[in-house]
């Protein structure tokens, strides 16, 4: 039975290498159309609008930092899509129009990520908040089961990414950082994950 | 060009994971086999469009209605290229440039940043796509998504050239599309699209302020590893096993590799750039050794005046501006509502203080993100000429040139193409500084052409006669292609461009899938519309035609 199922995946599998030209037979011509063919059978993905990635980093940082979160993320609405609040007083509706529901992934839309987990993880205040959510502080013991009371902080609901807590732990091993700089990297590690933004 | 795709490799690839049947695995392996497809792909690329939205004819720039025998067309007054010094009557004329009849600007000079060069060196490189089919509807709307995307279900251009990316660091930062004016984007894999449809400074504001970092992170540079290889674990997991998901990991590493390159001074530098095109543009217009001479930009027909050329080929209303507004106090404000002429008697086209800021903000745009290696997949929607003045009054033509006379066609449209001309030569001279003209296509598209209206009176959207010029290092000589024939029909009578069938394209006319298929062959990628073959081919180093020369009836 096994055997049998084997040879079925090996015929999927070189079936669909037939998808692209192989090496011996000369170039790759054709193969993007095959490409693009292939790429419809995965369904498209949605990542969080402005609304859902501030609140989410608000959710783990605390208020400490919202103004500038929200200033970052909120306020850019051609990155991060999310239709325009027209009831918020703060907001502009001028461009409502042009505002998309979703937007693709975008680099702008990672680097302001980014900045906004560089700033709040270099703010005690917020790396606090985030570390008390876990029952932890800047000085908690760095061991796996710690790491992982962390992860579920950001992920609650999600299986544990087992490698993700190994490679975070075995950093430990070959860096002479202090335990803050660790529960820096992990919660850096968590902040910029494109992981909790894709819905 | 083209890259090996290595079945052996993949199986390899998929040997080294492990051979465990579940039910993720089919789609593990299919995504290494696109990955390895990505691999295969990455043929370094650049793509530019320069669009002209709303659509202005091209006649005065490069559409030449009989390339090959000037006599051989029937004259419609609107397109009219000069008048003649002798007659002081309208008439279509071309100049010899090469192998080609061509409109008098290419017989011209074109601005440089240090002097002026011969408007045909922008030839050498070109290839002109005549008489192609746009959207049957007729509207701007459908004609301009048709440009970039065949059909909904498909890519867009610039979605396509993203998504062939190969997905590294490295090569990250080449990831975005930027698009200037809201046109249609679609990615198959999700890819960036940044687009912005306000002032070009703001526009590189906003992004490049977004790779600016002021955190002070002493264990940045230690832990960056960790942290990339910590989240690059999530890749492995179902959800991002999809490639369409994987690109917002791959976005994550484009922006890091930004925040390396630190923009610190990119406001000054595109200035500068902005600075450099915005002169040229300006003395483009203004400057006396640079004007074409006789029956364009001299002679008593730009004055108005009692001088035998009907009154409405001085028209120039502009059908979706508040025509009313500024030109009230000078104007004939009854007429215009009327539908008289507008250009009051004695009035004279100055171009003295016209510019566009709009063209050279956005070929500086260009410039700086080649330069710089931000993008290399960039649309930019040119405005038109402002601060004409008519009558000591400034004004802004509209590329929806509806209402516009034969006049004021000539007059104005030849200026513009002049400016995008001299613009477009001096982005190519950067291209090839730094040695990517060969990698590169730089496109002149729009919504259409213009239906001409045979009394010279003005124009509508010519959906049958689009024209697509590309330019690009891989093209050794000027092409024109394309068959084109006259209208019978009473108000468009003559010739204006109108595609008819080819016999080498099964006795169709040229469809904007040929248009795709001839940017792809370019572009050294397949074509979104495999059905309708591309009109270039490769001849040993050559890219020649496939439809032969044009054709003109």
């Amino acid at each position: 039975m096994t055997r049998l199922l084997i040879s079925l995946f090996a015929l999927i599998i070189f079936s669909s290498c037939q998808l692209a030209t192989p090496e011996e037979e000369g170039d790759v011509q054709g193969a993007e159309s095959n490409f693009t063919t292939a790429l419809s059978n995965f369904p498209d993905i949605i990542t969080g609008d402005r609304y859902f990635v501030s609140n989410k980093l608000v959710s783990m940082f605390g208020q400490t930092d919202s103004g500038y979160i929200y200033d970052q993320i909120r306020s850019s609405a051609d990155s991060f899509g999310g239709a325009c609040d027209r009831v918020n007083p703060t907001e502009s509706c001028t461009d409502f129009d042009q505002g998309q529901t979703f937007t693709n992934s975008n680099i702008i839309k990672a680097a302001k990520i980014i900045q906004v987990c560089e700033r709040v993880i270099d703010s005690s205040a917020s790396l606090s908040y985030f570390l008390n959510q876990a029952s932890l502080t800047t000085s908690s013991e760095f061991t796996k089961e710690n790491i992982e009371s962390l992860y579920k902080v950001v992920f609650p609901i999600k299986t544990v990414n087992q490698r993700f807590i190994d490679i975070i732990y075995n950093q430990k091993q070959s860096s002479s950082l202090s335990v803050t700089d660790h529960w820096k990297i992990v919660s850096m590690a968590l902040c910029q994950s494109p992981e909790w933004q894709v819905l | 060009m083209t890259k090996k795709f290595s079945r052996r490799k993949m199986v390899q690839g998929l040997g080294g994971a492990g051979l465990v049947l579940s039910t993720n695995m089919l789609s593990l392996f299919t995504s290494n086999f696109l990955n390895n497809v990505f691999a295969t792909t990455d043929i370094e690329r650049y793509y530019l469009s320069l669009y002209l939205s709303g659509g202005p004819a091209r006649w005065t720039f490069d559409l030449p209605l009989a390339p090959l025998e000037q006599d051989n067309i029937e004259f419609n007054l609107t397109t009219m290229t000069r008048v003649n010094p002798i007659t002081n009557q309208p008439e279509y004329h071309l100049v010899k440039v090469g192998d080609y009849y061509l409109p008098p600007m290419w017989g011209g000079q074109l601005a440089t940043p240090s002097g002026s060069t011969n408007a045909s060196d922008l030839l050498t490189n070109m290839v002109n796509i005549r008489g192609v089919r746009g959207h049957s509807s007729n509207g701007h709307q459908a004609n301009r998504d048709l440009k970039y995307q065949l059909s909904s279900g498909d890519s867009s251009i610039h979605g396509q050239i993203a998504d062939l990316k190969k997905p590294t660091s490295e090569d990250g930062i080449a990831y975005p599309s930027l698009s200037s004016g809201f046109m249609r984007y679609n990615s198959k894999l999700g890819t960036s699209n940044i687009w912005n449809s306000g002032a070009e400074t703001s526009f590189l504001t906003s992004l490049l302020d977004s790779f600016n970092s002021s955190s002070d992170l002493s264990y940045r540079d230690v832990t960056e590893g960790y942290i990339d290889q910590a989240i690059a674990t999530f890749a492995d997991n179902l959800q991002t096993n999809n490639p369409k998901a994987r690109t917002s990991y791959n976005d994550r590493l484009s922006a890091k590799a930004f925040f390396k390159k630190e923009f610190g001074n990119f406001i000054d530098s595109f200035n500068t750039l902005r600075s450099k095109y915005l002169t040229m543009i300006n003395r483009q217009v203004s400057e006396s050794s640079l004007l074409l001479g006789e029956g364009i930009d001299q002679g008593s027909f730009l004055t108005k005046s009692d001088n035998g050329i009907a009154e409405r080929l001085y028209d120039f209303q502009n059908v979706s501006s508040n025509l009313y507004e500024d030109n009230s106090t000078i104007f004939d404000r009854e007429g215009i509502l009327r539908g008289s002429h507008y250009v009051p008697d004695g009035s004279t086209f100055s171009f003295e203080n016209a510019t566009q800021v709009d063209i050279a903000e956005k070929m500086a745009l260009a410039e700086y993100c080649f330069s710089q290696n931000i993008c290399r997949n960039m649309n930019l929607n040119l405005g038109s000429l402002t601060n004409v003045s008519i009558g000591g009054v400034n004004r802004t033509f509209s590329n929806d040139s509806h209402n516009y006379g034969a006049i004021s066609h000539l007059v104005f449209y030849t200026k513009y193409y002049q400016c995008i001309s001299a613009c477009t030569l001096e982005f190519v001279n950067q291209l090839k500084g730094l040695n990517i003209f060969d990698k590169t296509v730089v496109e002149i598209f729009g919504d259409f052409n213009r239906s001409a209206e045979a009394d010279g009176s003005g124009s509508d959207h010519g959906w049958t006669s689009c024209v697509s010029t590309m330019i690009s290092g891989k093209i050794q000589e000027h092409i024109i292609m394309g068959k084109t024939t006259r209208s019978t029909s009473s108000k468009y009578r003559g010739s204006w461009g109108i595609g008819t069938n080819i016999s080498e394209l099964g006795n169709q006319p040229i469809h904007m899938g040929n248009v795709f298929s001839t940017r792809a062959a370019l572009l050294e990628m397949d074509s979104l519309s495999p059905n309708t073959p591309s009109l270039l081919r490769k001849v040993g180093s050559r890219f020649v035609s496939t439809i032969g020369g044009p054709e003109s009836d």
